[in-house]
């Protein structure tokens, strides 16, 4: 339970984005409910995301705050 | 006031007496507050969420709510146990289906009063204590190496104490660089 993989992939592109805090904390619970949308990744088939996904969610996460 | 500079702890056995003796200084405040929600985060993070329930910032989670204290477990696996009794014990390796029976054990912790919290200074071990005699334990691995904290909270103050990896520990702003 809590998988170090997937919460390390996060907590690494949190860094590269500067999503610190609050917004760290945010973005892992968008990620998931990406996934409870069906907006899932390709990694397999729980729809987990590849770091590169993981990135351009970054991205979709930031712009939808308007940042 | 740059809370971190002040409490950012390195390995000592000095400062894990401080450790355990200032953690629930820091947390006496959440002591008394009811679970409203358990969740789980990317990463199947376990999250239990207390005090005041408000949307989350963000648009596309707005429907959300969160704690104004939250705790998250990282990827630290936990015990859940009500008196002398295990519920579940759950690990890295656990399988979907263990890990999704292991989600619907602890919600059994969601509208309970937690009544105290408490650390051990040698194994960072952490025991949060509900009524009906509903225990939390997190078991951290102090040679874990993945730089991940064993546990967070997020608190009012818009302040986050983090402890782990090893014996490493903070309370800073969360506006603060990590």
């Amino acid at each position: 339970m809590g998988k170090k993989r997937d919460i390390q992939q996060i907590n690494a592109i949190a860094n590269e984005f500067h999503l610190r805090g609050e917004l760290r904390d945010s973005f892992g619970e968008f990620i998931e409910e990406q996934k409870n949308l069906g907006y899932g990744g390709s990694l397999n088939a729980k729809r987990d995301f590849t770091y590169k996904e993981l990135r351009q969610k970054a991205k979709e996460f930031l712009e939808d705050r308007g940042l | 006031m740059t809370v971190a500079s002040v409490l950012k702890t390195p390995l000592g056995s000095q400062n894990n007496h401080n450790l355990e003796k200032i953690i629930p200084v820091i947390t006496q405040s959440l002591i008394g507050e009811i679970c409203h929600q358990v969740s789980f985060s990317y990463g199947d993070e376990l999250k239990l969420h207390f005090g005041e329930m408000t949307p989350y910032d963000h648009p596309k989670l707005a429907h959300l709510l969160k704690g104004s204290w939250r705790f998250g477990a990282r990827a630290t696996p936990w015990i859940v146990k009500q008196g002398d009794r295990v519920l579940v014990v759950t690990s890295e390796s656990d399988t979907d289906e263990e890990t999704e029976n292991a989600k619907v054990i602890v919600k059994q912790l969601e509208h309970k009063k937690l009544v105290d919290l408490t650390v051990d200074a040698e194994t960072i071990h952490l025991i949060l204590s509900f009524e009906d005699s509903y225990q939390l334990i997190l078991e951290p691995d102090l040679q874990d190496d993945s730089g991940l904290a064993h546990w967070e909270l997020f608190m009012p103050t818009e302040q986050i104490l983090e402890v782990g990896p090893g014996y490493f520990w903070s309370c800073k702003s969360i506006h603060e660089p990590c």
